[in-house]
């Protein structure tokens, strides 16, 4: 048993897995707050990782601020999907959303493609570029970043939602979004709340996703994809569940990387998302209502 | 439907016959042959499939591969590809149709993505991320389609069967109970309609005609590549079915328009390209939550101008 591999193999899969947590908790949290899955979650985290790079390529900012206006940038955009959507009122159905979000995605692309003329972007790590060594296996110091932010945001959540009168609306919304709209509470606002969060969550996923690999205009499609295998297999809408499935979808990718096939690594994400789908489609964490016709 | 169909594919070339002209044609041949399958699903059963890029590549490969590594003959290749694409849905079908609508349309998402890795990965068997060279052309009894012309004839006319067949299913007891099923499931199952065998017809036919226009492709180009069937050719069909009314009658032709005018303004605006064409989709949902088709036929029977079975499907 090759030790420094198997490390080797876990770290990149953590390191990796965190930001695929981050995605799949954002694709949880519009589908409580709007019955709809997000589209354009992957190009939230395009943009964090994207617009990062380009502040300090720009104005040579200390990295954590580089970071923090990336992460605003992409709020602004999840707001800016709410209001594009929802703004005038036609809009309203579970479907129609995500075939609106699936417009925005391509919009978003469109825009950065244009912005950044195609360009290729990197961050360096945020906590140095020495490597970590343990065990024989090197792993970037960007992974403790990485797995650190995904727990908090995991935790933070959990908490938000079962604590805060905000949170509560937002988990009760995923249970029954007629009834709590009967109580007052507005549609939009809730879905306001649902885009804004999960475009923080993935413009930090991005910022902390740079440092391990590059990303262009086009990095978004994938990754967002395999967030939302992660969603799945973890249980689309819990917190803990995305954290599971981010995780284990990383580690599963890196394993296949490691011993046997890279070029087939991408295709992990879409077949563990076929077996969740044909055997556990509510997931690992998801309650076990029927999902069935 | 037909008969407009008709009408377009004869007169089109007609007008403009140059080579250039006669290859935008057969392009708007291929949309609608994809299309119209799709709408078999997507419309009529009312499931959206984002497997039919999918289901195209795996046509087009199926027939190249046959055609240009196992020697197959270009006939027999361009039959097997929609039986393979056919095959390919029933195994899907079986084992997600059971599921709840969205979570379908999840199952063929991973399908159509897993695919198109599959085309770009396996190259040993496809070529890989260049693609497949040196499909032979199509031969029938000695006659080569080599010609411009005698390519477009063959995807018309192919076109053409498609849109009588979509037109012949949606009027039958099966595309009726289609309809009914996708109204009111519960009304539907109690009069005796079974859910599940329905959609797998819907499905498996939609790949069918997949399978179909992935053929004409591998033999029109001859020469498939990955790119072709990427996940935004995937959205890109459903949003063109979307916009065009999924469901209704008109849609494929409406979609294929709108896709072959998207292909020719591609080349000269490939920058703007997904910006154009998120905005357009973005003001059509807005616009026409039911499609144009579907706003179309709900103007006609607010007017009191009875829908015909046109209008109905």
């Amino acid at each position: 048993m090759n030790t420094a591999l198997l490390l080797q193999v876990l770290f990149a899969g953590l390191s990796i897995g965190a930001v695929y947590t981050l995605v799949a908790v954002g694709f949880g949290v519009v589908w409580g707050g709007t019955g709809a899955i997000n589209f354009a979650q992957g190009e939230y985290v395009m943009l964090g990782g994207v617009v990062a790079a380009v502040v300090l390529e720009l104005w040579g900012l200390p990295l954590l601020w580089c970071v923090l206006i990336a992460v605003a940038v992409t709020g602004l955009a999840g707001l800016a999907t709410e209001i594009a959507i929802l703004g005038w009122g036609r809009v309203r159905s579970g479907e129609a959303i995500t075939l609106a979000t699936i417009a925005i995605a391509v919009i978003l692309k469109g825009v950065v493609m244009l912005a950044t003329d195609r360009q290729t972007y990197g961050l360096p790590s945020f906590f140095g570029d020495a490597p970590l060594r343990i065990g024989g296996a090197s792993a970037s110091t960007q992974m403790l970043w990485n797995l650190g932010t995904a727990v908090l945001a995991v935790l933070l959540l959990a908490a938000f939602f079962r604590t805060t009168r905000r949170g509560t609306m937002l988990r009760a919304a995923a249970d029954d979004r007629e009834v709590l709209q009967s109580f007052g509470v507005s549609f939009r606002s809730t879905a306001r709340w649902a885009f804004v969060l999960a475009a923080l969550l993935g413009g930090l996923a991005g910022a902390g996703l740079a440092p391990l690999t590059v990303m262009s205009f086009d990095s978004g499609t994938l990754l967002g994809l395999k967030g939302f295998a992660a969603a799945m297999l973890g249980g689309l809408g819990s917190p803990y569940g995305a954290l599971a499935g981010g995780l284990l979808l990383g580690v599963a990718e890196a394993a296949v990387a490691g011993y046997g096939a890279p070029a087939y690594a991408d295709a992990v994400a879409f077949v563990v998302l076929l077996v969740v789908l044909f055997t556990r489609p509510t997931g690992l964490f998801g309650q076990a209502k029927v999902a069935r016709v | 439907m037909p008969v407009v169909t008709a009408a377009l594919l004869v007169l089109a070339p007609l007008f403009m016959a140059t080579d250039f002209a006669l290859s935008i044609e057969l392009r708007f041949c291929i949309w609608l042959i994809l299309l119209t399958g799709l709408n078999m699903i997507n419309g009529l059963a009312g499931m959206t499939s984002l497997a039919q890029a999918g289901f195209f590549g795996l046509g087009a490969y199926t027939a190249g591969i046959a055609a240009a590594k196992a020697g197959v003959p270009p006939l027999v290749a361009f039959l097997i590809a929609p039986l393979v694409t056919t095959v390919a849905a029933l195994v899907i079908g079986a084992m997600s149709l059971r599921l709840r609508a969205m979570y379908f349309t999840m199952a063929t998402l991973g399908t159509g993505y897993v695919l198109y890795l599959l085309f770009g990965r396996a190259a040993d068997l496809t070529g890989g991320p260049n693609g497949l060279l040196g499909i032979p052309p199509l031969s029938v009894a000695g006659f080569e389609f080599t010609e411009p012309i005698a390519l477009y004839l063959l995807g018309a006319v192919l076109a053409l069967i498609g849109t009588v067949v979509a037109h012949n299913v949606a009027r039958s007891r099966t595309g009726r109970a289609l309809r009914a099923l996708g109204t009111s499931e519960p009304a539907a199952v109690a009069s005796g309609a079974k859910a599940f065998p329905l959609r797998m017809f819907a499905f498996a036919l939609s790949a069918f005609f997949a399978g179909v226009a992935g053929a004409v492709e591998a033999f029109d180009a001859r020469f498939v590549s990955p790119s072709t069937f990427d996940f935004f050719t995937a959205v890109v069909l459903v949003v063109a079915l979307a916009v065009g009314g999924a469901g209704t009658a008109v849609a494929p032709l409406i979609g294929a328009g709108l896709l072959t005018a998207l292909d020719l303004f591609a080349a000269d605006f490939a920058d703007y390209e997904p910006l154009i064409m998120g905005i357009v989709f973005l003001l059509a949902i807005q616009l026409f939550p039911r499609g144009v088709g579907g706003a179309l036929a709900a103007r006609m029977a607010h007017r009191g101008i009875r829908p015909t079975r046109e209008d109905a499907g």
